[in-house]
């Protein structure tokens, strides 16, 4: 098995890159690997609370992401720092994650397999 | 000697990643590693479209992934993404149309997962 980080830094609305995150995400749960995600910079935004997409015109895809845990989607982390930015707190998010600062970053990081970047 | 799969985000306006892939593929065979597959994910499965007019001063995209596939290379190019853009999936030239879930499962047993963007 191997150990697999998605990581998103766009903002939810930016081209595809979240849509194409949360297929990879889902994709690798379902062929049993151990994966991971990782929200930083304006991909925070994704996880926020209240987000109305049919005003936007696109796809609700954030319904998606509240079901990730079901499809075994379960390491889901934001970065610590972005929440601050985007005055976000935890309870504002639609999922549990975990915070992580900078070193646990890294730390999440080296653990890892595969990075990929979307 | 390692096993490598390879993916490629942006398309083919973009020649530096589109070199660098390519480069990168043909200096792995030429040390003896393997390569599972190069996937086209994102952006990238534009450079399955078979409608490139290029003026021969041009880089030659088409002629790159013909060379590498005269090599064996596994191209495949990701289903889902390239109907989410309007490429013609019935016209996809030297790549293969594939299920990210292929990818998945080729990547899992790869050593190494280059991604480039």
């Amino acid at each position: 098995m191997k150990n697999v980080l998605v990581m998103s830094q766009s903002s939810p609305f930016d081209e595809l890159n979240t849509r194409d995150a949360l297929d990879m995400a889902l994709i690798f749960a379902a062929v049993d690997q151990n994966i991971s995600w990782l929200f930083s910079g304006p991909a925070v935004l994704a996880l926020k609370h209240n987000q109305s997409t049919p005003q936007l015109g696109v796809k609700d895809f954030f319904k998606n992401i509240k079901t990730l845990e079901i499809y075994e989607v379960e390491n889901i982390y934001v970065c610590e720092k972005s929440l601050l930015d985007y005055n976000l707190s935890k309870s504002q998010l639609i999922i549990d994650s975990t915070s992580l600062n900078y070193t646990e970053q890294q730390q999440l990081i080296g653990q890892q397999d595969f990075v990929v970047n979307l | 000697m390692a096993r490598f799969v390879l993916s490629l985000h942006t398309p083919p306006s973009d020649h530096d990643s589109t070199q660098r892939i390519i480069k990168f593929a043909n200096a792995c065979l030429a040390q003896g590693h393997t390569i599972d597959a190069i996937f086209l994910y994102q952006n990238g499965i534009y450079h399955a479209s078979a409608h490139f007019e290029l003026a021969s001063d041009e880089l030659q995209i088409p002629t790159q992934w013909q060379q590498l596939a005269d090599k064996n290379v596994n191209l495949m190019l990701c289903i889902t993404a390239a109907e989410k853009r309007g490429l013609n999936t019935s016209q996809t030239g030297v790549f293969t149309v594939a299920g990210l879930a292929e990818f998945a499962m080729l990547a899992s047993d790869a050593d190494k997962w280059i991604q480039f963007k």
